[in-house]
């Protein structure tokens, strides 16, 4: 059981994915609880074309990541909050246009499609210390952040309106929100990948959701869930020489649908 | 004169071509318990959401506390209810007392939580009787009794006046009954001012102490008993008689 600790690329591998397995979920459920599910998956297609942009222009492929995917948080907050487009349009504006963005910048720098294969759904045989440090310092920036204003985001997500009226800056808080969203889904790029990482910021969180009778109750068990899966998926792709990334996908949808399955045979016997 | 709290004057908005209020002018005094009343698409709720801020003044004046409306910034001073308040998302994850402590946050220095703050967040819940309810999800729990944990959060944050847009609209009469007599309540012992928006007339009239009519424009201010003395009432509701409304709860 244990030889899978005797890689280095393993470790690190458990490291950036418990970073990973507390990061998503602590975001993820503001954004699920605002309907904003799917920015994740728009903003990972994005930083996508940052990557590409980045090969082509022999720059640090993760720090254009990071400034496509905020600068495109901000494009896509701005058209929701104009009205006129709904934030889902929005989203998928977006998407489909950095995919493509993405690939026919992939085309014109001449990268092979490996590379871009372990952009979209990470490669944790390529983690590098270096990957590591860049990820918990992301980390630790989001995570503060979100610990300072955490009271305000509450009240913003439950309650827009009343918010606004007491005077709370609703719209500065809608903005840090997908900018910390951001930078959480670049994070995620050699653990989950791009494409991939919007499920861990939704599934952890739909499960806990069935269970949680307070919103500290529901950021707990989100958390432990992400935890389980990224775990369960590291330790699975191991055995079963599959991808990290789809194998951690994976075990997110069998937790969420037996924690769906546990709930609904307690209704039966209640 | 006692002192005024809120002054409107000569207000006029519309949210396209035609004006939903026209001309409105009107005085809220501290401790006054003013009932808004008017048809459905009268302005009352515009009328509140242009005091609380939440749409731009376009033309007219407001001010709360004697200070223009733009310029004033404290306001934490102003507790507003919105209507349709139970209107949240199903299955949101709050805790009766996660939602009653949102109420601090615009009291809150530097983010800080105090001793205050708890204490404050205690005493709301005391005071509508949610307390023992603190651990409960907010889904969980009846109509009337998550109108009071609205009230309690709004209660929590310590204002000056207290903005009730329909707060009852989805309780039945009993229920309703005891939230006013809560909420005249807190009018005597806390000299608590409560603007208070309805569409019913009846449920309000003996718990108010100045009642306003709108319909577009302001066409009548004064007490409850000047204004059932009046034929106003038959005029604005075009002869529809008032009765109690019985909404259900489902």
């Amino acid at each position: 059981m244990f030889e899978i600790f005797e890689f280095e690329f393993m470790r690190l591998a458990f490291v950036g994915g418990t970073i990973i397995g507390v990061l998503a979920p602590t975001i993820g459920i503001f954004l699920v609880l605002r309907r904003y599910g799917l920015i994740g998956d728009g903003l990972g297609h994005i930083a996508f074309g940052g990557v590409a942009f980045g090969q082509l222009v022999k720059v640090d492929p993760i720090v254009m990541a990071i400034a496509y995917s905020v600068a495109a948080a901000l494009g896509i907050e701005q058209l929701r909050v104009r009205g006129r487009l709904g934030g889902d349009v929005a989203i998928a504006i977006f998407l489909s246009s950095g995919l493509a963005l993405g690939l026919v910048l992939a085309r014109l720098a001449r990268r092979s499609t490996d590379q871009l294969w372990n952009y979209l759904f990470g490669s944790v045989i390529m983690l590098q210390p270096r990957d590591i440090l860049q990820l918990a310092l992301i980390a630790a920036l989001v995570l503060g952040v979100l610990f300072v204003v955490r009271r305000e985001l509450f009240f913003v997500t439950f309650d827009e309106e009343t918010a606004r009226a007491s005077g709370i800056r609703v719209g500065a808080y809608n903005i840090l929100l997908v900018m910390l969203a951001a930078l959480t889904v670049v994070s995620a790029i050699q653990i989950v990948g791009l494409l991939l990482i919007s499920a861990l910021l939704v599934l952890p969180v739909a499960a806990a959701l069935q269970l949680a009778r307070s919103f500290r109750q529901a950021l707990s068990l989100a958390v432990g869930s992400s935890l389980l899966s990224v775990y369960g998926g590291l330790i699975g792709s191991y055995y079963l020489d599959t991808q990290p990334g789809p194998t951690i996908v994976l075990a997110a949808l069998v937790l969420f649908v037996l924690v769906n399955l546990g709930r609904s045979a307690r209704f039966r016997v209640a | 004169m006692s002192e005024p709290v809120i002054e409107v004057e000569d207000l006029w908005f519309s949210y396209g071509v035609e004006p939903v209020l026209e001309g409105i002018s009107l005085r809220v005094e501290r401790g006054d318990v003013l009932g808004l009343i008017g048809p459905n698409g009268s302005g009352k709720t515009t009328l509140l959401k242009l005091i609380v801020g939440l749409l731009p003044l376009q033309q007219g004046t407001i001010r709360l506390f004697g200070q223009e409306l733009r310029r004033f910034r404290e306001r934490a001073r102003l507790g507003y209810v919105r209507q349709r308040s139970w209107d949240f998302e199903r299955n949101f994850p709050a805790s009766v007392e996660e939602i009653v402590r949102m109420g601090r946050v615009p009291r809150l220095r530097w983010g800080r939580w105090s001793r205050a703050d708890t204490e404050a967040v205690e005493r709301a819940m005391r005071a509508v009787h949610v307390a023992e309810l603190r651990a409960r999800p907010i889904s969980e729990l009846s109509g009337g009794q998550q109108q009071r944990v609205f009230l309690a959060r709004v209660l929590a944050q310590e204002p000056e006046i207290l903005l009730l847009d329909e707060p009852t609209a989805a309780v039945d009469p009993k229920v309703e009954a005891e939230f006013y007599e809560l909420l005249g309540r807190l009018n005597r012992e806390q000299g608590l001012t409560i603007v208070l928006v309805s569409h019913d007339i009846e449920a309000i009239v003996t718990q108010v102490t100045k009642i306003a009519c709108l319909n577009r424009k302001l066409l009548f201010c004064g007490t409850p008993q000047e204004c059932l003395a009046s034929d106003l009432l038959e005029r604005v509701y075009a002869g529809k008689k008032l009765v109690r409304h019985q909404h259900s709860w489902g």
